[in-house]
């Protein structure tokens, strides 16, 4: 019997997905300082919605990928340009977080290593995972999520002496506008790139379960980001908006007893296995879709060539880190907006309007 | 180092063609070695140091300086 995703593993799947992204939280201090908690609350609140686009979808099309769904929905050649643009934009996603992963081995790890050697080794081991099947990786995904979430109450205890409270005065603080910007960036950078899961829809042992399951993914995983938030908030307080990596900042003040100390390496594992998912599941995501596109039965001979593009991408994408943090802030979040909200209610508009499914292609014969 | 990366790409293309080749599937190969052609020429083109337009920089642009719709720097 074919093995199929459970919906436990989809929800793990999708909290360490939104956990990998929390360098999105060097934006949000930008923006919101000592209030960037309110902006992950928020970012919630309006992510919800769009997550209730996305499990409607899946109720509608319960065998379809999101490639396979927009054919459906507005025909051939429309819809072979929307699957495109989707194809892209997990392309897209995946060459920014190899990049991620590049910049961090090598500010962090590895600085006199060569940037390409660092993101050929990293790329071969994620093609290495989509070649063995997607269904497996979720199921790490329970692991990594596990252990992240006890890495960071963990870590948050050790710090517990180090917490000023003073550091989120004073509240509510900022202009209204920039309570938007935070809050749409956490939705697009963040919580709805789940949207990637939509490719795996089709895999899942009940997809009509996707978005439930997704919604309580991504509720688990704002509690995260909020804990991680509100202690780097409450350790380095204004030293939050000029530090590169918040989060790695305050783990480097850990010293109990000269026990618990330099616990930075513990991170580092976790966050370099988290963006490892992160990218392998946007790499499936890409050549699977690739190859639903050009109606290509097997995705497998497109792994190893999409990794050596995804490697020339990454190494091309910025030429320093500045314009990586550029990007993020400034165009990041309205890009995102087009593939995971425009396109997705239209796309459920148009089904509503056809009243796809149809019969015929909701039993096939 | 334009060496190592053609034989680089040579293993690549000697796992992915074979398989392909023997199923006698033109379509797959035909896409492949688009792709091919595509990931050598971006390569030898940042192994010779060229410098060329990435997608995410020209959406920047259009999002930022054409569109104006992009997020003021906080």
């Amino acid at each position: 019997m074919k093995r199929k995703i459970s919906s436990a593993q989809l929800l793990f799947s999708v909290a360490s997905f939104i956990v990998a992204s929390r360098m999105i939280t060097k934006v949000l201090y930008s923006y919101l300082k000592q209030d960037s908690w309110i902006g992950i609350l928020l970012g919630y609140l309006i992510s919800l919605p769009v997550l209730m686009i996305y499990g409607a979808l899946a109720k509608r099309f319960p065998s379809k990928n999101i490639i396979e769904i927009s054919e459906a929905v507005f025909g051939k050649i429309l819809g072979k340009i929307i699957s495109a643009c989707y194809t892209f934009y997990f392309m897209s996603l995946a060459v920014l977080y190899t990049r991620s992963v590049g910049t961090f081995v090598k500010t962090i790890i590895l600085p006199n290593t060569p940037m390409a050697l660092i993101l050929i080794l990293f790329v071969f081991i994620c093609s290495w995972a989509v070649k063995k099947g997607i269904i497996g990786l979720t199921g790490c995904s329970t692991v990594l999520a596990a252990i992240s979430a006890v890495l960071i109450i963990f870590k948050f205890l050790l710090l517990f002496k180090e917490l000023e409270f003073k550091n989120f005065l004073p509240a509510f603080a900022m202009q209204p506008k920039n309570y938007l910007i935070g809050a749409h960036v956490v939705a697009a950078q963040s919580l709805c790139e789940i949207f990637v899961f939509f490719m795996l829809v089709p895999h899942m042992q009940k997809p009509e379960e996707f978005g439930r399951t997704a919604r309580a993914g991504v509720t688990v995983a704002t509690v995260i980001l909020l804990i991680v938030t509100a202690r780097d908030i409450a350790v380095l307080g204004s030293y939050t908006v000029v530090s590169t990596m918040p989060s790695f900042s305050v783990l480097r003040l850990i010293d109990v007893g000269d026990i618990f100390t330099r616990l930075e390496s513990l991170y580092t594992a976790i966050h370099i296995s988290l963006l490892f998912f992160n990218v392998s599941i946007l790499y499936y995501a890409t050549v699977s879709g690739f190859s639903r596109l050009l109606n290509v039965k097997s995705h497998q001979c497109f792994i190893h060539i999409f990794g050596a593009l995804m490697i020339t991408g990454a190494l091309s994408v910025f030429e320093s880190s500045y314009e990586h943090t550029q990007w993020n802030s400034s165009a990041a979040a309205i890009y995102a907006t087009l593939f995971l909200f425009f396109l997705p209610a239209a796309t459920l508009i148009a089904a509503a309007i056809r009243r796809l499914p149809g019969k015929e292609t909701e039993h096939p014969a | 180092m334009i060496v190592l990366v053609v034989m680089l790409f040579g293993l690549l293309a000697l796992s992915d063609f074979p398989p392909l080749l023997k199923s006698g599937k033109r379509y797959e190969i035909i896409v492949l070695s688009g792709l091919y052609a595509l990931g050598l020429a971006l390569v030898t083109l940042q192994v010779f140091d060229v410098s060329f337009p990435g997608p995410i920089k020209g959406l920047q642009i259009l999002i930022v300086d054409v569109l104006k719709i992009g997020y003021p720097e906080s």
